[in-house]
């Protein structure tokens, strides 16, 4: 699951950081709203942290933006403010959900999973494709009940595919969501992951279509 | 604690009862004098129509005739019953007729005429005027008169008590009329002092009525000039007052706000320390713990300093300071920071530069604006202090060579807790706020602008000098 932090204040956005990737999440933290509203129109990500008190553009006006812009990531925002018409004016500003400072790794994560399972459209905390049942909480993988040991980026890949059945994913998308900025990407690492994927779950779950990128099919 | 009515009151009644006495007083004694005068008057003038009318007629069978009718008429006035009439006067004659006398004397000591009540012998001594004398026990006012030819001597009396018994009845009865007007004043004084004051009570009421957190304005509709007045002052009070409370919650409430980023911090680097896989991870958060900590204390006593600046400094803490030692002080207690940037601090000076100001918030006010010029600027930069001062203010600059601030942040980085984008440094948004706050105190002026090597801030304090 690739995230963007949104976050000016460094001691804070360094755990916060530094947590998520722990967790296994692929992180990009940026510092201001402007740069936040180039990132969000560059990259696709499954969630966005905002903290709404940024200098210069306003948490709230990014997101004001952003949902202009009818961009569908999901935001969730994190503010010091805890009044209720505070939270009602973010939530109404087009949140999906609002976590007041301080708050634990815990919650946050909670957050962030509420938030990709009500993307998904499902009320399950695991997903299943066939013969497969990922948990994202647990970040593990089973075939048949049985474990499958997997990578954080083989993970990653895993749920994206599965996410977007049906559709093909390019390659430079599949990159995207593996790597954040920071991360060098080396040529040929999907093809490798792929590979993996394929050694552990069969050959002929992920197709590959020539030219254009990767496929899950759709589960019938 | 007196009462404005028992004052008033007080005050009202010793002040009607000493003009009435005074007033009661002066009556009196004019109400005598007169009295006196007019019975002199009187007495004089009887002497001197008994003695015409004696004159008039030549020789001493006139008198007798005189003698016979007064001895006729004055008896019967002396066998009236004034008891049984109840009544001083009648038709015939007044009670008083016994108490007023006369006699005409001869030039040679012959009692000519007399009334029926007086004595043989003369009852003046003195030849002519006014005299007073004692017959049978009782005191008697008499007037002497000669003849214009001196053969005659007439001499009118009366008893003094006559005109003491009008003297007394006049004064008896002002007496009784100013007894009561004093009582008759008191009340129409209690009852429009007690009116009057209504007004002050209704507003008294208002105000009591209200609830300790109500700071609303009033609103008593009262048209009397001293209660709008009061009730004007006592809004602007109200207001200045509401104002103050809205500022104390508005910095209560940001400096709690503001505190919840860094806790926020602290709260998720110690989860990542209990969380570490190895020692170095865990080493690497616990630092951002005590950073975090370090932060937070650094804010807390920012806001602390702050909230000391808050109320009205006392101008009895004011001293007459030499500025260019607090500078040159300050600066060398930072010198270590610039040391360790190589930044070279220039500061141009005069030998003193004396001020009136609060020693302790002018050092912090050093203090804060050199610390930014330090840790804002570049490493192996400059910072330019200068200190000039004209007839009627000292203007304190200081130029450092870090980033500057962009001309439409430059008012906004006054206000509390606002901090530039992209700062390299960590601050928590107050320095400045507390360098405005200093400089207001001694009423001076705090300008930010562009250094004058283009790159970096100028700071400039203008203070002024009385």
């Amino acid at each position: 699951m690739k995230i963007l932090l949104v976050e000016d204040d460094a001691l804070l956005g360094d755990g916060i950081y530094c947590g998520l990737q722990r967790d296994a999440y692929i992180v990009d933290w940026v510092k201001n709203g402007e740069v936040a509203l180039t990132a969000i129109d560059k990259t696709s990500y499954d969630c966005v942290i905002l903290d709404l008190g940024l200098p210069k553009m306003s948490g709230l006006d990014v997101l004001k933006q952003m949902r202009e812009q009818d961009n569908p990531t999901p935001v969730l925002i994190l503010t010091a403010m805890d009044t209720v018409s505070d939270r009602v004016k973010g939530l109404d500003a087009g949140a999906d959900d609002y976590l007041v400072k301080p708050f634990e790794f815990a919650e946050l994560f909670a957050r962030i999973r509420a938030i990709s399972r009500r993307t998904r459209g499902s009320t399950s905390e695991t997903i299943k494709y066939k013969n497969i049942t990922i948990n994202p909480t647990a970040h593990t993988a089973e075939q048949d009940c049985k474990p499958v040991e997997l990578s954080r980026r083989e993970f990653s890949l895993l749920v994206e595919l599965i996410s977007n059945q049906g559709r093909v994913l390019s390659r430079h998308r599949l990159e995207q969501k593996l790597y954040s900025w920071s991360e060098e990407i080396e040529s040929n690492t999907i093809e490798v992951y792929i590979h993996h994927l394929r050694k552990k779950f069969g050959s002929d779950i992920i197709k590959t279509v020539r030219g254009i990128g990767y496929t899950v099919m759709k589960e019938t | 604690m007196k009462s404005i009515r028992s004052q008033l009151l007080t005050r009202l009644i010793i002040a009607s009862i000493i003009l009435v006495g005074g007033t009661a007083w002066f009556a009196y004694q004019d109400v005598r004098d007169e009295t006196r005068e007019l019975f002199d008057a009187q007495l004089a003038r009887s002497a001197r129509l008994v003695l015409s009318l004696a004159q008039t007629q030549d020789g001493v069978s006139s008198f007798s005739r005189i003698q016979e009718y007064l001895d006729e008429n004055g008896l019967a006035v002396m066998y009236i019953n004034f008891d049984a009439v109840d009544e001083q006067e009648t038709q015939q004659g007044h009670a008083y007729e016994s108490k007023l006398a006369f006699q005409i004397w001869d030039n040679e000591g012959n009692l000519v005429v007399k009334s029926y009540n007086a004595p043989l012998e003369p009852i003046a001594m003195v030849d002519s005027g006014f005299s007073n004398t004692m017959i049978n026990g009782r005191s008697w006012r008499t007037f002497s008169l000669k003849s214009s030819d001196q053969q005659y001597r007439c001499i009118t009396a009366e008893r003094i008590d006559v005109r003491n018994d009008l003297i007394f009845k006049i004064d008896d009865d002002l007496f009784y009329l100013l007894i009561t007007l004093v009582p008759a004043l008191s009340l129409i004084m209690y009852i429009s002092i007690t009116h009057g004051l209504k007004p002050l009570e209704s507003l008294t009421d208002e105000i009591d009525n209200r609830s300790g957190d109500n700071l609303s304005l009033i609103t008593n509709d009262a048209e009397i000039t001293d209660i709008v007045t009061i009730k004007n002052a006592l809004n602007q009070l109200l207001h200045r007052l509401k104002e103050t409370l809205a500022r104390e919650k508005r910095i209560t409430s940001d400096a709690a706000h503001e505190l919840r980023t860094p806790l926020a911090a602290i709260r998720l680097h110690t989860e990542l320390a209990r969380g570490a896989k190895n020692h170095e991870q865990q080493d690497e958060s616990l630092k951002q713990v005590i950073l975090g900590v370090d932060r937070t204390t650094h804010l807390v006593e920012q806001l602390l300093t702050l909230a000391r600046l808050e109320p009205d400094l006392d101008t009895e803490d004011f001293h007459t300071l030499d500025l260019t030692t607090l500078i040159a002080e300050e600066c060398a207690l930072l010198s270590p920071l610039a040391i360790e940037k190589n930044i070279d601090i220039t500061f141009n000076r005069k030998e003193t530069t004396h001020i009136h100001g609060n020693e302790s918030t002018l050092r912090l006010l050093i203090r804060n604006l050199l610390t930014n010029a330090i840790v804002y600027s570049f490493n192996d930069g400059t910072i330019d202090i200068e200190l000039t001062e004209d007839t009627e203010r000292i203007t304190f600059t200081i130029n450092d060579s870090g980033p500057g601030i962009p001309e439409q942040d430059r008012q906004r980085v006054l206000e509390r807790f606002y901090r530039l984008q992209n700062h390299a440094v960590s601050g928590c948004g107050i320095g400045l706020s507390i360098v405005d706050r200093v400089v207001q105190i001694h009423h001076g002026k705090l300008r930010l602008s562009q250094a004058d090597s283009g790159q970096g801030l100028k700071v400039i304090v203008t203070l002024p000098l009385n």
